[in-house]
């Protein structure tokens, strides 16, 4: 017992002696290079604690449940828009931080955060359609439109290969974008008629899936997906390293696709400031964007780094669209649409509706 | 034995549990019904008990979660198919456990606990990756699929998909439950005395007769546990309907799953947990009764 109680003690302070600080980062799976870990802990002396998420909708659950401890945040565009109007966000000191020139213009300023008093832009991730290449050509269809996951007459052929977000905000923006209209409507009249629209195209779809929708393409018993960019590149690396006989191919939609806009914000109760700002500062370097968009294929809004990325990647349309003019980001609902789409996104999600 | 411990002591003893449950059972089932009653908040969570408008205070504690809740057909069918799918998975469990539970308790001593082991061993992984190597199993491209779709083809059917369907939700149950049904009828069975068993024989009843008479009343209460073990939590389950399944086989979870963690609407997912704590109260008072009035218990308690 003696022994046991001396080993103990002596263990305490074993590692009372071995503490050094932590950051703390809250960020979506498979979002941060190696490279930049190594690179942080080396210059802070601090060691990174990486907590993840899988939805922007469970970081925002978490953090407005009084989830707390947290350096850093990567916020979706909306969810810095929600934070910010909660009060759960520091106002970042522009004189920390260095390097914000290497942004590029049109990420700066944005709808959700004018004057990017909270946020600084991370990564963007694009969301579009991926696809099964040879049962597409088989069938004949080419799905550059949203129609394939909403009209009848391409549904028939898929039914049960089809999977689409499970977050109700891309799926009624595909659906808003379809029909023509704003993807940020809050019009009840539009988010009615989405709603009418995604009733009746949902039976015919397999699953509303964001975490594991991939999986399925590259097993070959999905054949469509509502997808994100880096997503679809680490599943192309996968079936290159696995000699696949799947081949999936992407492609944008001619009425508008959405992209996440990531940011980093620094929230109120943050325990290290000064940590979050030396990892802000760390990322907005160039050699660490860089390694963040030649790792994961997220889209890089660094105009400095996205020189040095090999021209195969910057030329890939579906992670650097060439017109992002056609490329919406989400804003945040008022609270009262938030509800009432929240209402209908249940709805949706848990009636069945069997078709044949 | 129980009359030696004096009352003190029966004190100490219980405190533990009661602060155990207390906290972590009784407290969060009060904040959970608290919540139920509260109007949803404007970026999630709940909003403020009580409000300042001007100079009166306004309460706010509303009915209109469960009106909700109760008007929209989607719950009645959310909980009728957890329901369905949990008395097949307490079925086919069952049907699979008992055998195997026979077998293990009739072997010789020296193999049980093998044998034991082996029904144990699937819990040293994940419960997540033995359910996606299930989705290898099932998925189109396995020889699985192919076999029966092969069969099915033969027969004019038109092939199905095995994967992301009911039917896979409900394997996918039986294999993650059947453990939870072996382990209390093995315990049962093994207690078993073949005296019994060697009389009835020698009165002349058949097998068939002494496993009816005998064997089965006296197993009701390894059954009664095995079975409370494996419906309780297939029916609050929401990983596997949403890895397996289709939008046509989520169950309740998934709904109280997406209030708190998708839409962030507090009060409707509170008034689901209710719900369901409900419904399987509900049931486990039903078997509860049927098993007393039936006599069986008391017979096998002897």
């Amino acid at each position: 017992m003696k022994k046991f109680c001396v080993f103990t003690i002596s263990l305490c302070l074993f590692k009372l002696a071995m503490a050094i600080p932590e950051m703390n980062l809250f960020i979506a799976v498979n979002y941060l290079a190696d490279s930049t870990i190594v690179d942080f802990e080396k210059n802070c002396q601090c060691r990174l604690s990486q907590t993840f998420f899988n939805d922007p909708n469970e970081m925002l659950a978490k953090v407005v449940a009084g989830g707390s401890g947290y350096d850093v945040i990567e916020a979706t565009s909306y969810a810095v828009e929600e934070l910010s109007k909660m009060g759960k966000l520091q106002k970042l000191d522009k004189n920390k931080i260095k390097g914000i020139n290497n942004i590029d213009a049109k990420f700066m300023n944005p709808m959700y955060d004018r004057g990017n008093q909270y946020s600084v832009p991370y990564a963007y991730t694009p969301v579009f359609l991926a696809y099964n290449k040879d049962i597409f050509n088989k069938l004949g269809i080419v799905p550059n439109t949203w129609a394939v996951i909403f009209e009848p007459k391409y549904l028939k052929k898929l039914k049960g290969h089809i999977t689409v977000f499970s977050s109700s905000r891309n799926v009624f923006a595909a659906a808003l974008m379809y029909l023509g209209k704003n993807p940020n409507s809050t019009n009840i009249k539009d988010l009615d008629e989405a709603r009418n629209l995604i009733d009746k195209a949902s039976g015919y779809w397999a699953k509303f899936d964001t975490d594991s929708y991939y999986r399925g393409l590259l097993r070959g018993d999905i054949w469509l997906s509502m997808s994100y960019s880096i997503d679809i590149y680490k599943t192309l690396q996968d079936a290159k390293a696995s000699h696949s006989p799947i081949n999936i191919g992407v492609m944008m939609q001619k009425e508008g696709n959405m992209f996440e806009m990531d940011n980093l914000v620094i929230p109120k109760n943050a325990p290290n400031v000064r940590y979050a700002y030396d990892f802000i500062n760390t990322i907005l370097q160039p050699k660490n964007a860089y390694a963040l968009a030649s790792s994961t294929g997220s889209s890089i809004p660094n105009k400095t780094a996205f020189l040095l990325l090999t021209p195969e990647l910057r030329n890939t349309e579906w992670i650097y669209p060439s017109d992002m003019s056609k490329n919406y980001t989400f804003t945040a609902y008022d609270p009262k649409t938030r509800i009432l789409v929240n209402e209908m996104w249940t709805e949706i999600q848990m009636q069945c509706h069997q078709v044949n | 034995m129980n009359k030696n411990i004096k009352l003190s002591e029966k004190k100490v003893l219980s405190t533990p549990p009661i602060i155990y449950l207390t906290i972590l059972f009784l407290i969060p089932t009060i904040i959970m019904v608290f919540v139920a009653f509260r109007e949803p908040g404007s970026y999630g969570g709940v909003a403020p008990l009580i409000e300042h408008i001007g100079n009166t205070n306004k309460i706010n504690l509303t009915l209109d979660n469960f009106k909700f809740a109760f008007s929209n057909y989607f719950l009645w069918q959310l909980c009728i198919r957890s329901l369905y799918f949990s008395v097949i998975t307490t079925v086919c469990c069952l049907i699979i456990g008992y055998p195997l539970a026979m077998l293990i308790a009739k072997s010789l001593k020296k193999y049980r606990d093998i044998l034991l082991l082996l029904v144990i061993i699937p819990f040293w992984s994940c419960f997540l990756i033995r359910i996606y190597a299930w989705m290898i199993i099932l998925g189109p491209q396995s020889g699985v699929s192919h076999i029966i779709n092969y069969v099915i083809g033969i027969m004019g059917f038109q092939p199905v998909n095995l994967l992301y369907s009911s039917f896979a939700v409900v394997i996918c149950l039986v294999y993650i439950n059947l453990p939870f049904m072996v382990l209390p009828l093995y315990a049962n069975l093994e207690k078993h005395n073949d005296d019994v068993i060697e009389a009835s024989r020698d009165l002349g009843a058949t097998r068939l007769q002494s496993f009816l008479k005998i064997t089965m009343p006296l197993s009701l209460p390894g059954i009664l546990a095995g079975s409370a073990l494996v419906f309780i939590p297939s029916i609050g389950m929401f990983v596997v309907p949403e890895l397996v399944g289709n939008n046509c086989s989520l169950m309740i979870g998934n709904l109280i799953k997406q209030q708190f963690l998708q839409t962030m609407n507090w009060p409707l997912g509170s008034v689901t947990a209710i719900i369901m704590t409900l419904l399987v109260l509900g049931i486990s008072a039903i078997v509860a009764i049927l098993a007393r009035r039936s006599g069986a218990l008391q017979y096998a308690n002897k």
